[in-house]
């Protein structure tokens, strides 16, 4: 499985580094990978693990026509695997990548390569608490950089506990919001996708919605799931 | 927070040193406007400064292109470094045009050598910069030609066909009045111009955000003012009101500052990670 998640995200690099290439150079393309390493420290290698901040860096450093490059990668990863590509408005990298990992794990699965059931893992309501703070804290730490994330995460605890958090969203939307000002809409997507990504639901990003709506419609979901019948892990232990 | 803010924000961010330049490139073009108002009393002044000041700054804006170009070297394997080459020929064009009308009117006392030789450096230094704005933008037609971008193409058509029916038939009257040659390039220079628009306004949306961009976007924005002033000189010129060292020659002025800009803000930003700001 590691092995295979190795050869995902070279094959994913590689995408990239051609789009970037092919699109405007190599010059551009060395001056990316060195950007990113010294004001993100991000290495090429670690460019598949942190694509919402790559996103980013991509718009900041080539703004709008970023959605091109975005857009070119993908297309290269999919036809790497031999995968149909559908462009998608407003669609991330993140997003086609998601994509592009579940067609090929539905691709690969059979009954007998994979030996535990699909759902046998999936995350039920009792997870939900838990998985949500996972996904705000690692989603913050994705964009920011640790250090700049614990600044943050002392803002957020200013007023709300993250032990509390779940007892409190509409207090901790609004410390969402006081602490990263306009982005604060970016970084809620980017817990809706995390937090949905960790939950096994599939994520699909509608724009204006807020973090509440998607985590109302996650809630909703997992209700379903368990009405579904899938056991938890700890249950199928 | 808003060192959080700052951080995210941070390959958007303009640094210190920018806006130092940007500072410059502003005092600089207020000077020269304010020489214009001060200067309007004088004629004699201002028939010097009209002829003479374009070709130094013409020559200002090759200069910097040009240390550019033997700095990184021009490569065909390299898209960008070909439309740098094509920037700094238009330019370099640009300024033989500028300095031969510059001999005219001040070594030959001819205000107004229309045709010229001028004209023919003027028109040839569209092919090179419409050239690079083209090679820029290939890779990201898509883009340009998206349904955002579809809408902004089209109202710069619209502009252009009203510029086009406005401006034509008066020029190719007037130069029926003098000779062919002076119709049809009295006609080159508006229809050339729309050219450079049409694909020159939609990519400035393009370059807007990116740090990347940001030289070509000061050289885009010197290419749509030289528009500017083309129009309003062809216009003014039609209806009699231009005159040696008339207020729309500020566009003109302005545009070789800007182009500079751009040309100087790629010499240091280079290769390297500075590249992407």
């Amino acid at each position: 499985m590691a092995a295979h998640d190795d050869q995902f995200s070279a094959a994913l690099l590689e995408s990239m580094d051609d789009a970037i290439r092919s699109l405007l150079s190599q010059d551009v393309l060395d001056a990316f990978h060195s950007n990113l390493l010294e004001k993100r420290s991000i290495a090429p290698k670690d460019i598949p693990n942190q694509l919402p901040t790559v996103s980013i860096a991509l718009r900041g450093y080539f703004g709008p026509s970023s959605e091109t490059i975005e857009k070119a990668t993908a297309q290269r990863l999919f036809s790497k695997y031999g995968l149909e590509f559908h462009k998608r408005e407003s669609a991330q990298l993140s997003d086609y990548v998601e994509k592009a990992r579940n067609e090929l794990n539905s691709a690969t699965a059979s009954p007998t390569a994979t030996p535990e059931p699909a759902s046998g893992d999936m995350p039920l309501r009792d997870d939900f608490d838990r998985i949500f703070v996972e996904s705000v804290k690692e989603t913050i730490e994705d964009l920011l950089g640790k250090d700049q994330a614990k600044l943050a995460f002392r803002m957020i605890e200013r007023e709300v506990p993250f032990d509390k958090l779940m007892h409190h969203l509409p207090t901790f939307y609004s410390a969402l919001r006081t602490t990263f000002g306009k982005d604060s809409g970016r970084i809620e997507t980017a817990i809706a996708r995390k937090l949905y990504l960790k939950l096994s639901l599939q994520f699909i990003e509608t724009p204006m919605t807020e973090l509440g709506k998607y985590v109302e419609a996650a809630l909703l979901k997992l209700d379903q799931r368990e009405r579904d019948g899938f056991f938890t892990i700890s249950d199928a232990k | 927070m808003k060192a959080l803010t700052t951080d995210m924000n941070a390959s958007k961010g303009t640094s210190h040193t920018q806006v130092s330049d940007v500072a410059i490139l502003l005092t600089a073009a207020a000077a020269i406007g304010l020489v214009y108002v001060l200067g309007q009393s004088d004629h004699n002044f201002l028939y010097l400064l009209s002829n003479g000041l374009p070709p130094l700054l013409a020559f200002v804006a090759f200069t910097v292109a040009l240390a550019g170009l033997i700095r990184y070297g021009v490569s065909t394997k390299n898209r960008f470094s070909t439309v740098w080459l094509g920037y700094s020929l238009g330019v370099l064009l640009w300024f033989l045009g500028e300095s031969t009308w510059a001999v005219y009117a001040l070594a030959y006392s001819n205000p107004d050598p229309f045709p010229s030789i001028a004209d023919g450096f003027w028109l040839a230094g569209y092919v090179p910069l419409i050239c690079a704005i083209v090679i820029q933008s290939w890779p990201f037609r898509e883009f340009l030609f998206s349904r955002k971008m579809l809408t902004i193409v089209s109202t710069t058509l619209v502009l252009a066909g009203v510029l086009l029916v406005a401006l034509i038939p008066p020029t190719f009257a007037a130069g029926n009045g003098q000779n062919f040659v002076a119709a049809v390039v009295g006609l080159a220079y508006p229809l050339l111009d729309v050219a450079l628009l049409v694909i020159a306004l939609p990519i400035l949306f393009l370059y807007g955000r990116g740090t990347f961009w940001r030289p070509f976007l000061f050289v885009t924005v010197g290419l749509i003012l030289t528009f500017g002033g083309d129009v309003l000189f062809t216009w003014t010129s039609l209806n009699g009101t231009y005159y040696d060292g008339s207020y729309l020659e500020l566009l003109f002025h302005w545009s070789y500052l800007t182009l500079a800009y751009g040309f100087y803000l790629r010499l240091r930003s280079g290769k390297g990670t500075r590249m992407l700001g």
